[in-house]
């Protein structure tokens, strides 16, 4: 499908705070979303995401901060600007009436002729894949069906940021993950810049470039996907992507790109270049950590670390075993296939070796 | 010996390129190709050069399937 002649415009903000009765709910220094990006901003309820949504997507304003569209600064008085954006909501607000009468309403509002509201609430319902759905009942629509079309509402204003709050999350998971899939597919198709806000972590992975994890209405991590679950900073936002909590070491040895992190008792080997002493936070991805029985006899292999840990938990999640293994007084978690976890008979309390590459390990200064 | 990893790719080194840090080794398994990234430390201490024999191991979520 061809890209927007209007493509995503850049989206940035600072100082940007408010508070309702007197309580703090956003706070937010900085943030910033290149054009065309897709910026999911993630955290639990009432950590103060939609209300920052509302205020970048000049629904209303901060108490203080500014925001900037494609550099110049922009207000909830700016028509012109909330004219390059359009937004969908967990509850899709369709109003009686058909399909084509909710996509064209936004058109309406802005006096499109009725020939070409047509031909655009065509083309926007073929691109949410409900072409010639305009005239069904819109009230008869199920769950799935419904966010497609206040998507389809969204896109026919041609928007040049798109703003999602919590679109899926009334959706039950079968729906929602192949949802999820469809929106990524079409944001990127038309690069727009978009704010996805969500408390779904699996939706984020689905569908942003870069994420943003909001506490108390204040960022604790940010960075692409992969940074940010990779690693996560604390044990807060660790917990709360469902991941362990980063090791802490210090960098006891380094030469040819190789350095070794004494994490307290065990040296994690990662890829990278540190001053001996350097403080770390460390973590490796799950899908990288490889376990073998506790007496297997291991030939060399290219793998750089190499522990014997014992199994502390054993979860269930989705089609693999998330398994939690001690090592030095260390969690680290390795997802293994159900297979698996039945040949080697893993189960808590078992014993294992802990094997993975040192460019599986991902490490940040502290 | 039992391992989390399902797949277990026997065959013989074709060719090894070294960079700074890192390595590239390519596999020959059974005709087919498959490519691994390692550290210049790992390539010395298993002795690998062309003709080596080696054993990709490879974790059942790492596997990406594309049809033609």
């Amino acid at each position: 499908m061809m890209k927007d002649a209007q493509a995503g415009m850049a989206l940035r903000c600072n100082g940007i705070r408010k508070s309702y009765d007197k309580r703090a709910v956003v706070d937010v220094a900085e943030l910033d979303i290149p054009a065309g990006e897709t910026l999911a901003v993630l955290g639990p309820s009432g950590s103060g995401k939609s209300t920052l949504l509302s205020i970048l997507g000049l629904l209303e304003p901060p108490d203080t901060g500014e925001v900037y569209l494609d550099g110049k600064k922009v207000t909830h008085h700016d028509k012109a600007a909330r004219m390059h954006m359009a937004a969908a909501f967990q509850s899709p607000y369709l109003f009686k009436g058909t399909v084509a009468d909710n996509v064209a309403y936004g058109l309406k509002l802005r006096r499109m002729l009725s020939v070409d509201r047509r031909s655009a609430v065509a083309d926007s319902l073929d691109r949410v894949g409900l072409g010639g759905w305009e005239d069904r009942s819109a009230l008869t629509l199920s769950g799935g069906e419904a966010q497609r079309v206040a998507l389809a509402r969204a896109l026919v204003l041609r928007p040049r940021v798109l703003l999602l709050d919590e679109p899926l999350s009334s959706l039950d998971p079968l729906i929602k993950g192949q949802l999820a899939q469809d929106f990524a597919r079409i944001i990127r198709e038309h690069s727009m810049t978009t704010l996805y806000v969500t408390h779904d972590q699996n939706e984020a992975m689905a569908i942003a470039d870069r994420m943003v994890i909001l506490r108390d209405g204040v960022p604790v991590a940010s960075g692409t996907v992969d940074e940010v679950t990779g690693l996560p900073p604390d044990a807060w936002t660790a917990n709360f992507l469902g991941a362990e909590s980063p090791m802490q070491g210090s960098v006891v040895s380094s030469a040819d790109g190789l350095i070794g992190i004494d994490t307290g008792g065990c040296v994690v080997y990662a890829g990278g270049l540190e001053e001996i002493e350097s403080r770390l936070i460390v973590g490796v991805r799950p899908e990288d950590v490889l376990l073998f029985e506790a007496d297997a006899d291991i030939p060399l292999t290219t793998a750089r670390n190499r522990f014997l840990g014992t199994v502390v938990d054993v979860e269930l999640w989705g089609v693999m075993y998330h398994m939690v293994i001690d090592i030095c007084g260390s969690r680290l978690a390795s997802r293994v296939s159900r297979a698996s976890v039945r040949d080697m008979g893993l189960e808590t309390g078992s014993k294992v070796q802990v094997v993975f590459k040192a460019s599986a390990v991902r490490y940040k200064r502290i | 010996m039992k391992i989390s990893a399902r797949n277990q790719l026997r065959g013989t080194v074709v060719s090894v390129k070294e960079g700074a840090v890192e390595a590239q080794v390519v596999l020959d398994v059974g005709g087919q190709h498959i490519v691994s990234v390692v550290t210049v430390d790992a390539v010395k201490e298993l002795g690998l050069s062309e003709g080596s024999p080696a054993v990709a191991v490879v974790k059942a979520d790492s596997v990406m399937l594309a049809v033609d």
